[in-house]
């Protein structure tokens, strides 16, 4: 069998001291995912492809709804959409027993051809238009109001429809982060949320059923879900006691972190993202407190993505080209960039080589092919010397890239699935130039041009 | 003004005519009403029994005794035996009639007293003690009464002339039958056994068993056969076996060997008590029937619990009434009473050790179960399992699993490293809640400092009150429960009865819902958690209405549902212009329709059958079974005839299995709704052969806003027999 050549790298030494960027072990090459080889993969489905595992899909699933059910009594996690729109994806989450939870109109509609039912339905985000809202209440949605003018648009509904209506609000607070979310929602320190609980309450056509308060993205710290569940539980008891209402929900958002690396974090993802059981005991410690209500404990919902899901997703990537840059570093270009993976811009994702390797490495900065400056995958790596043709292993990718991608430049890659039975599926094909023109309507004047 | 004449009418009508049923122990009228004919029969002891119960009644309401009570009869039976026994000895002057007022004032405070002193100091009826004691009093009273004539025989109205020849034994028994009223003549006797069997088939059977065995004993022991004919022994006889088989004590083939067996004590008891007071002229009256039966039932308070023979501890109907309710309350509920324990805490926990462990839970201490978090890998560890904190079940809050008061509260003892155990401070941290007068529960290895309870605060089921740790006799973080008798550290535990939950065997089985018996070893289990669509899909509220169209093959109609509250506190649905009641409760995280009365072919029966048991925890495809009673399946011969055998053998079994469908779209009249539905499938089952095995299905939908919304019952031969659409 032909052995692989690998290219030879010149380092400098430094004499009489330790050399940082000597030989590393800590690499290995993954040359399979969940025991199916890469090269088998590419081989049947090209390269770039997404490669999600089921098994850790609902690995992560279990793991959060355990951390959370042994801590307090009644849990629905609800399947943040705007994560993955793959409706594989999202299937495997509601076999597991999760509800939706969508941002528009256009999110809602995928719930629905999704096949779930309309009360199992989270309807948030700050643009509903009242045809959205309509089809919500007509279909028993949960939703929660961002902002006055929907408040308004919701009594309009309730007077078309002569009974009153349930809803939600969003409420923002400051949990100690250093940047609250103050543009969602109403303001919990300065009384705006009390003043639209009142307002809902004393036009006697909205029934107020639940709050909804989602602090941020990707939080290290757990301390910032006690801060926040501890002021909602605050305001919680405040509102049913002054309003005479009774909550049946508190949906804390999501907003939990995955394995991943931020660009300016300087330890790595594994050692410092909380586990699931951190943030539950944060929430659920301070939510106890709710036992002696009349009604009981409310339903607290939870509304992660990434954390469910982003471990579970991996990229094949073929280097197609590989070039000495002038500042010293070796340049990989791979077949895929920030056209399908956004995420890059606010991770450092792993690369690994999905092939043996010596053990020699070179400082390397990985580019995507788009003809674009930043497309950047990985800044500064240490990676083995690469050919063309080699394939390496980016994750964790699972979420948010197969939503936010583009389709611009490169096709949009394939996706497949891999099952707890080792069975691969594909879930998504591959694009073509056609799903970019079926769109299109060219006036006739503009016709097929090109020499006549 | 009418409306309350004839409020005050109906009470005077069931207190009047429930107070001669009493005397047969049945509820219903028409044995009060045959009763009451028959001790016409002589117009003087007619006149008698209807003065003193009429007495009795009336002063009882005069003195503002409890108006219920009176209504049942209570205050007036042993006032009636007591006007019957005098004017049996008695000639019908007007002296008799004062004696009779004043007897009835006495019957009635004895009674009053009686009935509150042994219901309080021994849980026993009173029988017809006051009566006895009543009578005995009059007559040794009356003994210096002069204008009392002593009436010297009885003489029947009608005579010894029959139109048919009754064969001599027979004649014997229904004599001693009609002397229950006093009358002892074969025509009282006849009618009196004609109402119990009219009544209660097993009632008659005890009767005529009890009576045998009686005869048999006396006859082997050589007694002489003219005892039998008189005064009340034949009663006694008949009286203790009626109350010990069926009455007091759930029928069953057990029960009849004690109704047979206290029968011969009855004639025991008679005997010496002929002895004793046959010189004195007072006669023994029922008082063989009531010391023996008081003695048996007092006596099997103290048994151990025996599904093969048991006390009716609930109020007592007909012992086919008591057999129903024992035989469905248990199947479907388990024990009734008691303290029913939830696990000690939130989510799913794994069984570590169950009963009869391989550990620790050994001899006295069998009944324990200590509990852990495992993940899907069945690991109870993340990462290493070198930290405490590696530990899922490390620090979840433990809660207490039933209403209780805390007895004691060890809070100082250190969690064990990983690799050392505290075989000195074999509990570690525990509490200690009382939950009743013999019932204590234990849950131990909790964390140091984290028990948020102290000495004498009350708790309520599902309060935190502290955390799980790794202390004591503990080798990785895990809660141990126990329940005992008392509170100390060495008692014996017992075997609890454990609210319904949910069970399965791995990550990947499905979830059952477990009914009677306790959680087992490795076994992934958590509490019924309410779910709040569930929960608002079958509530019913007092005053709540719905409106079905309902359809059946040939009919089409529209009922009403009230759900309203009877005097007892229970909760139930009445179906107009049907007529049907289903009574129905909801606890412990259930729905249970205990009973349903009427038609069977309503919308509510449809509810009744098909929604009879249904766990407010929505869990998708889970699946569960419940017990219905035959009644519903068959008609009125064929129940006569299942009754009478079902001491000794169920003729019929109705099982039904039901099952959760996930939340769906669901057409109806007007629109859709997205709810689940409750699909059952009932297998009326006879116990011989395939002849009457049927299944029937049925399909209810709940919607959370509207409750059930639709339902339809498919018969056996698949065709739909009823659909109902709710009206919004």
């Amino acid at each position: 069998m032909k052995e692989r050549y690998e290219r030879p790298i010149i380092q400098p030494q430094q004499p009489y001291q330790m050399n940082p960027f000597g030989r590393t072990a800590a690499l290995e090459a993954m040359t399979a995912i969940e025991s199916v080889a890469v090269s088998e993969l590419v081989a049947q489905y090209g390269s770039p492809l997404f490669v999600f595992s089921e098994r850790s899909l609902r690995h992560q699933y279990r793991a959060a709804r355990r951390a959370f059910t042994v801590r307090y009594p009644k849990v629905q996690f609800a399947w943040s959409y705007k994560t993955n729109y793959l409706q594989s994806i999202c299937a495997v989450f509601h076999q597991e027993g999760a509800w939706a939870e969508v941002v528009s109109e256009f999110e809602y509609a995928m719930a629905r051809r999704q096949g779930i039912a309309g009360p199992h339905i989270i309807f948030n985000g700050p643009f509903k238009s009242k045809a959205a809202l309509c089809r919500a209440v007509t279909e028993g949605a949960i939703i929660n109001l961002d902002c006055t003018d929907e408040l308004e648009t919701m009594l309009d509904i309730a007077d078309d429809l002569g009974r009153p209506l349930t809803v939600g609000f969003r409420v923002n607070l400051d949990a100690g982060l250093p940047q609250s979310w103050n543009r969602f929602g109403f303001n919990l320190e300065n009384g705006e949320a009390r003043d639209a609980v009142r307002l809902a309450v004393e036009s006697g056509k909205l029934i107020v059923r639940g709050l909804h308060c989602h602090v941020g993205t990707f939080i290290l710290d757990p301390e910032v879900y006690r801060r926040q569940a501890k002021k909602l539980t605050v305001f919680t008891q405040e509102i049913e006691a002054d309003f005479g209402i009774e909550l049946t929900y508190l949906d804390l958002g999501g907003g939990f972190a995955s394995t991943n690396t931020l660009q300016a974090q300087y330890l790595a993802g594994e050692q410092i993202t909380p586990s699931f059981d951190q943030y539950a005991e944060a929430i659920c410690s301070e939510l106890l407190a709710l036992q002696s209500r009349p009604a009981g404990f409310p339903l607290l919902i939870l509304e992660s993505g990434r954390a469910l899901v982003d471990e579970a997703g991996s990229l094949i990537a073929t280097v197609v080209a590989t070039k000495p840059l002038p500042i010293g570093m070796r340049g990989v270009v791979l077949d895929v960039g920030l056209n399908a993976l956004y995420t890059a811009t606010w991770y450092r994702h792993q690369v690994i080589p999905a092939q043996s390797f010596s053990g020699f490495m070179e400082e390397s900065v990985v580019y995507g092919p788009l003809c674009m400056n930043i497309d950047v995958v990985r800044d500064t790596v240490m990676l083995p010397p690469l050919g063309l043709g080699d394939r390496v292993l980016i994750k964790p990718v699972g979420a948010y890239n197969t939503s936010q991608w583009m389709q611009w430049i490169q096709a949009r890659p394939a996706v497949v699935l891999i099952s707890e039975q080792g069975e691969v599926d594909l879930i998504r094909e591959r694009e073509t130039i056609e799903d970019l023109a079926h769109r299109e309507r060219v006036p006739s004047r503009l016709g097929q041009s090109g020499a006549s | 003004m009418l409306a309350r004449l004839g409020t005050h009418l109906k009470f005077w009508y069931d207190a009047t005519l429930l107070s001669y049923a009493q005397i047969l122990f049945t509820k219903r009228h028409l044995t009060g009403w045959i009763a009451l004919g028959v001790t016409f029969l002589d117009f003087k002891m007619g006149l008698a029994g209807c003065c003193a119960v009429l007495a009795s009644n009336g002063l009882a309401l005069l003195f503002k005794f409890n108006h219920d009570t009176i209504r049942t009869g209570h205050y007036g039976f042993n006032a009636l035996l007591l006007g019957l026994a005098l004017a049996y000895r008695y000639d019908l002057t007007g002296s008799l009639f004062i004696l009779i007022l004043v007897g009835s004032l006495l019957t009635l405070l004895v009674t009053v007293s009686l009935t509150s002193f042994m219901s309080y100091y021994v849980q026993l009826p009173i029988l017809s003690l006051p009566f006895v004691l009543v009578t005995h009093l009059c007559y040794l009273a009356g003994t210096s009464a002069t204008s009392l004539g002593l009436h010297p025989k009885f003489l029947s109205l009608i005579g010894n002339t029959l139109p048919v020849t009754v064969p001599s034994l027979l004649e014997i028994f229904f004599r001693a039958v009609g002397a229950i009223l006093f009358i002892p003549s074969v025509e009282a006797g006849a009618l009196i056994f004609l109402s119990l069997l009219l009544v209660s088939r097993l009632l008659a059977i005890f009767a005529v068993l009890g009576y045998a065995v009686g005869v048999v004993f006396l006859l082997g022991l050589g007694v002489a056969p003219e005892i039998l004919n008189s005064g009340m022994f034949g009663v006694n006889l008949m009286l203790t076996a009626m109350a010990l088989g069926g009455v007091f004590v759930i029928p069953s083939p057990w029960s009849y060997v004690l109704a047979g067996t206290g029968a011969m004590l009855c004639a025991l008891m008679g005997l010496a008590g002929n002895a004793l007071l046959g010189s004195s002229g007072l006669p023994l009256l029922t008082a063989p029937f009531i010391m023996t039966g008081l003695l048996v039932l007092y006596a099997m308070k103290f048994r151990e619990f025996s599904p093969t023979l048991q006390l009716v501890t609930f109020l007592p109907g007909t012992p086919e009434e008591n057999l129903d309710f024992a035989v469905t309350q248990v199947k479907r509920f388990g024990s009734y009473g008691g303290v029913r324990f939830s696990f000690p805490f939130y989510g799913e926990w794994t069984v570590s050790q169950g009963v009869h462990g391989a550990h620790t839970h050994k001899g006295p201490w069998s009944y324990a179960w200590d509990f852990l978090v495992h993940d899907e890998t069945g690991q109870s560890f993340r990462h290493t399992g070198q930290q405490l904190t590696d530990y899922y079940a490390y620090q979840l809050p433990v809660l207490a699993p039933a209403d209780g008061t805390v007895v004691e509260v060890v809070n100082w003892v250190e969690d064990n490293a990983l690799g050392f155990i505290n075989t000195k401070e074999n509990w570690g941290n525990k509490v200690v809640l009382r939950h009743a007068s013999q019932t204590y529960s234990v849950l131990a290895h909790l964390s140091p400092k984290s028990i948020r309870v102290r000495v004498g605060d009350m708790v309520r089921r599902g309060d935190c009150i502290g955390l799980c740790g790794n202390s004591g006799r503990s080798v990785e973080p895990h809660v141990h429960f126990q329940v005992q008798s008392g509170p100390d550290r060495l008692a014996h535990t017992l075997a609890p009865t454990f609210t319904r939950f949910l069970q399965r065997a791995s990550a990947d089985q499905p979830l059952v819902l477990v009914q009677q018996s306790g959680p087992e070893t490795w076994m992934h289990v958590q509490n019924l958690n309410a779910d709040d669509r569930l929960v608002s899909a079958l509530s019913f509220p007092i005053g709540k209405c719905f409106r079905f169209q309902v359809h059946t093959a040939t009919r089409t109609w529209e009922e009403k549902w009230v759900v309203t509250v009877d005097f007892s506190g229970t909760l139930f649905i009445e179906s107009i212009p049907t007529g049907a009641c289903a009574w129905i409760a909801i606890n412990e995280g259930t729905f249970t329709v205990l009973s349903y009365m009427g038609h069977t072919e309503t919308a509510l029966f449809v509810l009744a059958i098909g929604a009879s048991l249904v766990p407010l925890t929505y869990t998708e495809q889970l699946v569960w079974s419940d017990v219905l009673p035959y009644r519903y399946f068959s008609s009125r011969i064929l129940r006569g005839a299942i009754e009478i055998v079902r001491p000794l053998l169920d003729l019929v079994t109705v099982d039904s299995q039901l099952r959760f469908e996930r939340f769906a779209d669901h057409p109806l009249a007007g629109g859709s709704v997205t709810a689940c539905s409750v699909s059952t499938a009932i297998t009326v089952k006879p116990v011989v052969g395939r002849w009457g095995h049927r299944i029937w299905k049925s399909v209810i939908v709940l919607d959370p806003i509207q409750g059930p919304c639709s339902l339809r019952l498919y018969a056996p031969n698949g065709t739909v027999k009823i659909e109902a659409q709710i009206i919004p």
